[in-house]
């Protein structure tokens, strides 16, 4: 049986509805959000080099190093706050302490 | 047939990494079930002629982003807070979206609503017989190089955002206080003591 296209775009899709899973389910911490977003951020990337090689079309891996750089700067960002966040509040809870959230 | 083979491997291997990281109730599992994921990740990748890009996942994933996790976790010393149960409407909110947008995939897929005929001629020329990495190379420097500088804009700013945040709440950080150093004379600083012979400092 020979793999095609929807095989990778099934397998990403797949990937993309864990992670959403994996949002949604999360009471207990914000490390496990984070990596939901890590996760769907690699379904995106398997979705980009799926369509660069059906098309025959280097543009999606260049974009798929652009998604690999945004997704790095923004780990860096949000684990910074979370360290901030866990040294004022204790704990890293998403639903107590929304209310201290302004802007 | 091997390659129908491997990617059936790879992609067991990544929804099983995958739910171990949203399930797994120890945050340090569901960063090992994370590398694990990206690895397996990188072989579909391989897969798909896309070398160049495993191993930057590899590196970058796995060596940076990954560890960075598994800093954090042993950093804020999650055995201090204890795990939270489930509400069961929330359950079954998140369930039900989820089947939801499943279906919306499946059907997106299925009805053949996006065509995958047309074939998109690539700015590079004739690269067809060249390397992954020199494609890559010769697209991204030649089409793409304003976004290039670009990340390297967005990379440097988060570093220094990064360190901004970290930096301005910490309490005991070793600021330099110019005014204390200023104002430090003899008498608060240094203590004079005599030592007699063979006694050593009490």
């Amino acid at each position: 049986m020979e793999i095609t296209l929807l095989h990778y775009l099934a397998l990403a899709g797949l990937l993309f509805l864990i992670g959403i899973l994996g949002i949604l389910l999360n009471r207990r911490n914000l490390i496990s959000l984070i990596m939901s977003i890590e996760l769907i951020a690699l379904a995106i990337n398997i979705n980009f080099i799926s369509f660069s090689n059906y098309l025959n079309d280097i543009k999606g891996q260049v974009f798929v190093l652009f998604v690999l750089t945004v997704a790095a700067s923004e780990i860096a960002i949000m684990l910074a706050a979370l360290v901030i966040y866990f040294s004022k509040n204790k704990n890293i809870w998403i639903d107590d302490n929304v209310s201290d959230l302004r802007g | 047939m091997i390659e129908s083979i491997m990617f059936y491997v790879f992609a067991t291997f990544i929804i099983i990494g995958a739910c171990a990281v949203i399930l797994s109730k120890n945050p340090v599992y569901s960063v090992l079930a994370l590398i694990f994921t990206f690895f397996n990740s990188a072989g579909i990748f391989v897969l798909q002629k896309a070398e160049f890009l495993a191993m930057t996942l590899i590196i970058v994933y796995v060596g940076a982003v990954a560890i960075l996790f598994l800093f954090v976790v042993m950093f804020i010393n999650l055995k201090s807070v204890e795990a939270r149960k489930y509400y069961k409407s929330q359950f079954v909110f998140a369930v039900i979206i989820t089947v939801l947008l499943g279906v919306e995939l499946f059907v997106m897929i299925k009805s053949g609503l996006i065509e995958f005929t047309s074939s998109v001629v690539s700015n590079a020329g004739d690269t067809e017989n060249l390397l992954d990495i020199k494609r890559l190379g010769i697209v991204l420097f030649n089409n793409y190089y304003y976004v290039f500088i670009l990340s390297g804009i967005l990379l440097t700013g988060s570093m220094i955002g990064a360190v901004a945040i970290i930096g301005r709440e910490t309490t005991n950080n070793h600021k330099q206080n110019i005014a204390v150093q200023n104002y430090a004379d003899k008498a608060n600083t240094v203590n004079l003591v005599k030592v007699s012979n063979e006694e050593g400092i009490k």
